[in-house]
């Protein structure tokens, strides 16, 4: 066992707990998938909050809360606070995607197919309204091409099949219809917004049941489930049986008890620096990929307006930027840059240079360098992290690989050097590793200080990674990040 | 305008149904939440339900179907616990994989394991799983650092769940043929 599971199995107990924050757990989490020995040790723990957590709320048992508007509901009782189900209406650029999406349909869907034949009856309705503001009442039939606006209310279709609308949806039932992915339906329910649960009746399998939202199609495959919609993407879930869902993501099939959930994706973000060098990657602190990243002479590194998930995400104080640049002008472009735009630049990693005696990165107390990690003429590929100057750890980092070195800051203000998760291997290391430094700094921080629970992660490259190597990098960074990309 | 009327019948199904599984969800979502946040979300997973009862009554897992909705719903709060996926992940399996049958054999063996923790580490787990205390609120209490308390939580969980392992371990060897 590893020096790093020995420790990380001591504080799993710590790590799982919702109270502490994603990025404790973050290495941790990364380490799993490849030990199995961590991993039953995690499912261990979970084992354990689960029957502790059973083992509280079977001693106090709770019913079911009435629906809203009835006074005896016990959970109703012990809330704090009620908060109004989620709402959103489209911001301009989604309505706008969603009526690019609803063109399509129209014109390739539903439109070629339409029957005035009658088949589906609404069975109960609240503020049930067709698309021309028309009240639906109980009884009242439904053609295909019907538009149904507010709820809740209930629809049986003609083959037995019912459907229970949200409050506040909307949905559109069609017959015949042609569907995204190819094939046809017997019957489409378009939902733009809201919720709709499906209990289907046994299809046809030329020509079964779909639901669509702008996002996804899931078709039914004999079974109940329900979808929801709103601007932040479309869910699925499954009680029984098994629906193919369709999305930009491709096809999949979901079993029952599953959820599945197709997000919409941001919008591109805006380009406000470019590089000469073409390879930047990293990490966040957080064990995030790389935040900021040079791709084809660009760097992507302002969020879009109104985006939920900022490029730069904060890092305590400033912000996180790690560069794989291949020469010192990148490096002096990207320290101009973060200086430009008021952003803490934490470390830049550049690659080994066989022959040179250079100093990766430093942390600094007060203008003393107190961490350094520095490339040795010992081997070739050797990296050594200093603390004091003294050789606190050295690996080596076969050419094309990397290693990942992260510093975690204490509330003593000391500092814990962690290296590990990379594709190198440790050959040496001087225990302990943690220092105490009371008044350590690093970088170029406003404030001087790094906080408790900073974390710098370091990606340390051997070498440049070859195009098709970091042109896959970004590919999985932009997908992370839920960015689109076009240039690759 | 009609109103809305839904089956009776339905209705009075779904809600013994969610009876019989609230004690459960709400574990769920207390593993997953804060138990303030854990009860709202499974009054809205209650709610969502009961606005698509059929869905739950065809069903042939309802609670799984329950925690589908609460792990969507629970998702709004990622924000203020940003709790890594992949531990919600793991979380969620779990719950998944275990058999009804188990329980009441691992309830005994948390029993036991319980009794061998020392005094104080016993009441810090009561007060953190029974009462829904944080860190900060039994440490208050216990007149310690929240740090503190969570440091012997965290060394409690382990010591309970290496406990729990070595008897379930034991129990299964026992039963097997």
């Amino acid at each position: 066992m590893s020096e790093p599971c020995v420790t990380w199995r001591e504080r799993v107990g710590g790590m799982l707990d919702p109270e502490v924050p994603a990025a404790e757990a973050g290495a941790f989490i990364a380490h799993l998938p490849g030990c199995p020995g961590c991993r039953a040790v995690v499912e261990q723990v979970i084992r354990c909050e689960r029957l502790l957590h059973t083992a509280a709320t079977q001693a106090a048992p709770q019913r079911a809360p009435e629906r809203r508007g009835s006074s005896t509901s016990t959970l109703r009782r012990t809330t704090v606070r009620r908060r109004r189900v989620r709402r959103v209406s489209f911001t301009p650029w989604i309505a706008g995607a969603a009526a690019l999406l609803l063109v399509a349909v129209v014109a390739g869907v539903m439109g070629p197919s339409s029957s005035t034949t009658a088949f589906a009856t609404v069975e109960s309705a609240t503020a049930l309204s067709s698309a021309d503001g028309q009240a639906l009442r109980v009884g009242a039939t439904l053609v295909s091409g019907a538009e149904l606006r507010g709820g809740p209310a209930q629809v049986r279709l003609a083959d037995g099949t019912r459907l229970w609308l949200d409050a506040d949806s909307r949905l559109s039932l069609t017959s015949n219809a042609t569907l995204r992915a190819g094939g046809g339906a017997g019957v489409l329910l378009r939902l733009d917004d809201g919720a709709v649960g499906v209990s289907a009746k046994p299809q046809d399998p030329t020509a079964p049941l779909a639901v669509q939202t702008p996002l996804a199609e899931s078709v039914v495959v004999g079974t109940a489930f329900r979808v929801a919609h709103d601007s932040s993407g479309s869910e699925l879930t499954v009680s029984s049986g098994t629906v193919r869902l369709v999305s930009k993501d491709g096809e999949r099939l979901v079993t029952a008890g599953s959820h599945a959930r197709v997000e919409v994706a941001p919008p591109p973000a805006t380009l406000i620096a470019s590089f000469s060098a073409s390879s930047a990657v990293g990490t966040t602190s957080d064990g995030q990929p790389l935040n900021g990243w040079a791709g084809n002479g660009n760097l992507l590194a302002q969020p879009p307006s109104g985006s939920q998930q900022p490029i730069l995400r904060p890092l305590g104080k400033g912000y996180g930027l790690c560069f794989n640049g291949r020469d010192q002008r990148l490096a002096t472009s990207v320290q101009t840059f973060a200086a430009q735009h008021g952003l803490t630049l934490i470390a830049l990693v550049i690659p080994i240079n066989p022959g040179r005696d250079q100093r990766v990165v430093a942390l600094n107390d007060g203008g003393r360098e107190r961490v350094a990690l520095v490339r040795h003429d010992l081997s070739p590929g050797a990296i050594a992290a200093l603390v004091d100057g003294s050789e606190r750890v050295r690996v080596e980092v076969p050419e094309g690989k990397y290693w990942s070195v992260a510093c975690r800051w204490q509330a003593d203000g000391g500092v814990v050097l962690n290296t590990g998760a990379g594709a190198g291997k440790r050959v040496a290391a001087a225990v302990p590793t943690g220092i105490s430094a009371p008044q350590l700094t690093f970088g170029g921080s406003p404030s001087g200080r790094a906080l408790e629970g900073d974390i710098i992660a370091i990606e340390l490259h051997a070498g440049v990674l070859d195009d098709a190597a970091l042109a896959a990098r970004v590919r999985a960074l932009a997908s992370a990040n839920r960015f689109p990309l076009t240039s690759w | 305008m009609a109103t809305a009327s839904f089956d009776r019948d339905d209705i009075t199904l779904v809600r013994a149904a969610l009876d019989a599984e609230l004690p459960r969800l709400r574990a769920f979502l207390r593993h997953l939440l804060p138990p303030a946040d854990a009860d709202d979300v499974a009054q809205d997973v209650c709610l969502e339900v009961l606005r698509s009862p059929g869905v739950l009554l065809r069903g042939d897992n309802p609670g799984a179907y329950l925690r589908g909705i609460a792990r969507h719903l629970a998702s709004r709060h990622r924000r203020r616990y940003p709790r890594h996926q992949a531990v919600e992940e793991y979380v969620a399996l779990s719950w998944d994989q275990v058999e009804p049958e188990d329980h009441a054999q691992e309830q005994a063996a948390l029993k036991a394991c319980m009794a061998g923790l020392g005094e104080r580490l016993r009441q810090m787990l009561d007060l953190r799983y029974q009462e829904g205390l944080n860190a900060s609120q039994i440490g208050e209490r216990l007149s310690m650092s929240a740090d503190g308390v969570r440091m012997a939580l965290m060394r409690g969980r382990n010591a309970l769940a290496r406990c729990l392992g070595g008897r379930l371990a034991t129990q299964d060897a026992e039963r097997a043929p």
